[in-house]
């Protein structure tokens, strides 16, 4: 299954939701997109409300990290977020679920 | 006539009062929590008077310290209903009853139970698997309250908590964690670690608040004081990981959010329904909190040396109850020994104390899991003093309590947090153990 995304969407450091079910959220840091899940495994708070610096995603509830990359949990080991991967076409990208 | 108002008693103690009614909520008032070490955030310790015992109900929302504390617990009469959250043991209930309080009632989360015809209260509980805790909503005619607690909600909780249009919330600023002062990291890379917590919780308290939204929004269960001179250094208002109320009140002002006032109270401070602020005393901020530390300090030395005397030592029985203690943890809960998947190496510091290693690798199947020495091949170091370790390998001291009292060091290889291994020591018993894995191994 894939979801197209077209990348006007994307504002660049902005979390986007991309999809409600899946719940989808995509980043665009000026270089490369980024979708992964977009639920905290923790307490389930809607990622897309969290921040991003130097491509670690922080949940807005209680402060769980997040690599942007592989999706990997920082500040808990284990307990990570599914990334997907992305072809990345010319005016949009296309997720790979 | 204005009816409804919360009395703010520091740390995460509030005495809501209606009409003709009053319920406390984690009443920890007087004298240090987590084996002496913790004192609420207020210029002067409170003493007995401050308790207000004539209370018709109580609410305790979790186990720790400085909510559920004996020395302020024991003013109070036993025959007062205690209210807490249904939780998946009944571990909590327990440790009650061993206080000597009979009627105990537990709360389906999100049920609201009706105390009397204006006085209705909703135990809401924390969605974490492993670990138990509670928030509470008190509704009454004329308004209602929101006491988070320490509690760390689902997001669709906030939402129905939203919904219940609470007139004033209390909100959690601080962390209530160890990390990073117990562990061995250079001054550069603890304040590094400290700074970025303390403001990632200031920033949950403003994504809670903007989510609730209530009138009116107070910052609690915030950063305590640590007055014993041999911690002082954990209360730096810069470069510790717990602060002030001002610091989030700054952030929520600063954030633009609207529809919700943010205000500072001090521990006795009142706050009427309509928003009416009574102030009783100081507040403690970042700007005061180093001289109203040293007050505190100099007045609770004594009274806090003799406490730490009268702790006593280790037994000649340690290394061997230490060993029996861990052996059984262990070989009891195989599939929490998969998860955790390391090597400990317990320095358990002083009389009749010693060196300890707990082998928890996935790979070990069975044999000795603890055994006597030192090892350079560990992934979690502790070193403890032995009279504590004793209490806790005796159950008579949670070890939660002990990491959170900061007497003590450890370390990481690598330096990351180990949820499965703490998870065995909050509570070993293997069903519980049991449970908690086959809900995890089906999340993830």
């Amino acid at each position: 299954m894939e979801i197209i995304v077209a990348k006007e969407k994307l504002e660049k450091n902005k979390l986007v939701e991309i999809s409600t079910s899946p719940k989808i959220i995509g980043f665009f840091d000026g270089e490369k997109y980024y979708a992964f899940s977009g639920i905290c495994p923790h307490a389930k708070w809607p990622l897309e409300i969290g921040t991003v610096s130097t491509k670690t995603l922080t949940c807005a509830g209680h402060g769980w990290e997040f690599n942007i990359e592989s999706g990997a949990c920082v500040s808990n080991p284990g307990r990570d977020l599914k990334s997907f991967k992305i072809k990345d076409e010319k005016d949009k990208i296309i997720i790979i679920l | 006539m204005i009816f409804v108002f919360v009395r703010f008693l520091g740390q995460a103690c509030t005495l809501i009062e209606t009409k003709n009614e009053r319920i406390i909520v984690d009443p920890w008032i007087i004298g240090p929590c987590n084996v002496n070490t913790w004192y609420t955030l207020r210029n002067k310790a409170a003493t007995r008077k401050d308790i207000p015992t004539d209370v018709d109900y109580i609410y305790i929302s979790h186990e720790h310290e400085d909510h559920f504390q004996e020395e302020t617990l024991k003013e109070f009469d036993r025959k007062i209903p205690i209210y807490i959250c249904k939780f998946p043991t009944d571990r909590f209930y327990n440790e009650i009853l061993k206080l000597g309080f009979k009627n105990i009632i537990e709360l389906p989360s999100w049920k609201p139970e009706k105390l009397s015809e204006d006085l209705e209260i909703t135990s809401i509980k924390n969605p974490d698997i492993m670990f138990e805790d509670s928030a509470l909503l008190i509704k009454s005619k004329e308004g209602t309250v929101f006491c988070q607690t320490d509690c760390k909600m689902d997001f669709e909780s906030l939402k129905k908590a939203n919904a219940a249009k609470p007139d004033i919330g209390f909100f959690m600023y601080s962390v209530a964690n160890w990390y990073p002062d117990a562990y061995n990291y250079s001054k550069e890379k603890h304040d590094q670690i400290a700074i970025k917590r303390k403001a990632n919780k200031i920033n949950g308290f403003v994504n809670y608040v903007n989510v609730i939204k209530p009138k009116y929004a107070m910052a609690y269960a915030g950063g305590p004081l640590f007055p014993h001179k041999s911690q002082l250094e954990l209360n730096n208002p810069i470069t510790g990981v717990f602060g002030c109320p001002d610091e989030p009140k700054k952030a929520w002002d600063d954030s633009g959010n609207v529809g919700t006032e943010v205000l500072v109270m001090a521990a006795d401070d009142e706050i009427s329904i309509d928003g009416t602020h009574t102030k009783n005393n100081q507040p403690i901020l970042s700007t005061n909190k180093m001289d109203a530390l040293n007050e505190l300090s100099i007045e609770v030395q004594e009274d806090l040396n003799n406490r730490w005397k009268a702790e006593g030592e280790a037994s000649t029985k340690l290394p061997t109850k230490i060993l029996d203690y861990f052996d059984k943890i262990i070989s009891d809960n195989p599939i929490a020994r998969k998860h955790i998947d390391m090597k400990v190496q317990l320095i358990a510091e002083g009389k009749n104390g010693g060196e300890f290693i707990f082998d928890i690798s996935k790979d070990k199947e069975s044999g000795t899991y603890a055994t006597e020495g030192k090892t350079d091949d560990w992934n979690y170091f502790m070193k403890i003093p032995a009279h504590l370790v004793e209490k806790s390998v005796s159950e008579e001291l949670l070890w939660e309590t002990l990491f959170l009292s900061a007497r003590w060091k450890g370390d990481r290889k690598p330096d990351q947090w180990n949820e499965h291994f703490i998870n065995l020591l909050y509570d070993p018993d293997p069903t519980r153990i049991s449970n908690i894995y086959k809900m995890y191994d089906k999340i993830h």
